[in-house]
């Protein structure tokens, strides 16, 4: 199976709403979802958030 | 793929009262507020009937006048006393009959004790007790309605 591209642990602050989490690596805008995932098996991880959080993303 | 999610820490320091931490016991203070409400309530009232019947209008004019203020003042004062008790007994308004009153206060810590020196005991009384009556009235300003207000039952219909 195909791996994600490796990408260093990054903590952000986002605000309430959903926000498309990349999962394939690809993106150029980590932990933000680009559309990059196109062509891979990895589809983005949709996290919803009802309140400003600290979200720290482990690949 | 691991996503740990945190609490904003400003999110939670904007939300925190802003001496810190609460100092009020909300349990309680409800009915120190109505103490207060209803103590300002009887001697605003009881002063302002006062003024219709023992001491009557024209005669609180005069009165007035000695003390160097309009004698009219006597005719709007002593409504504003009586109608200012009954809606602080009620609980109606009270925060801002309570800051309407305090400039009537003001006027009687100044004009009307002022000169009888600090002491109560003092012949005519002394001013420590219309400046206290005046600072409790803007702490009931402050304050707000307190418990078994009319206000809130009016605008907290009960379901």
């Amino acid at each position: 199976m195909a791996q994600p591209q490796s990408q260093s642990s990054v903590s952000v602050t986002l605000a309430a709403g959903t926000h498309w989490i990349c999962t394939c690596g690809q993106s150029q805008n980590y932990p933000h979802c680009d559309g990059g995932h196109k062509g891979t098996a990895f589809q983005p991880l949709a996290l919803e958030l009802t309140s400003t959080k600290t979200v720290e993303i482990t690949p | 793929m691991k996503i740990t999610i945190h609490d904003h820490p400003p999110v939670q320091t904007v939300q925190q009262p802003r001496l810190g931490k609460p100092t009020i016991d909300l349990n309680t203070a409800p009915y120190g507020i109505l103490l207060l409400r209803l103590s300002l309530g009887i001697l605003f009232l009881a002063h302002g009937l006062l003024k219709f019947t023992v001491f009557t209008l024209p005669g609180t004019a005069q009165f007035f006048e000695k003390l160097g203020l309009p004698g009219f003042m006597a005719y709007v004062v002593a409504p504003a006393e009586v109608v200012g008790g009954l809606m602080l007994l009620a609980g109606l308004y009270s925060r801002w009959v309570a800051l309407v009153l305090f400039p009537v206060l003001l006027v009687a810590t100044f004009k009307a004790h002022g000169a009888n020196g600090w002491m109560f005991s003092n012949e005519g009384g002394g001013w420590e007790f219309p400046a206290f009556f005046a600072i409790a009235c803007l702490v009931q300003f402050l304050l707000g309605d307190g418990a078994y207000a009319l206000s809130s039952i009016r605008s907290h219909p009960r379901h």
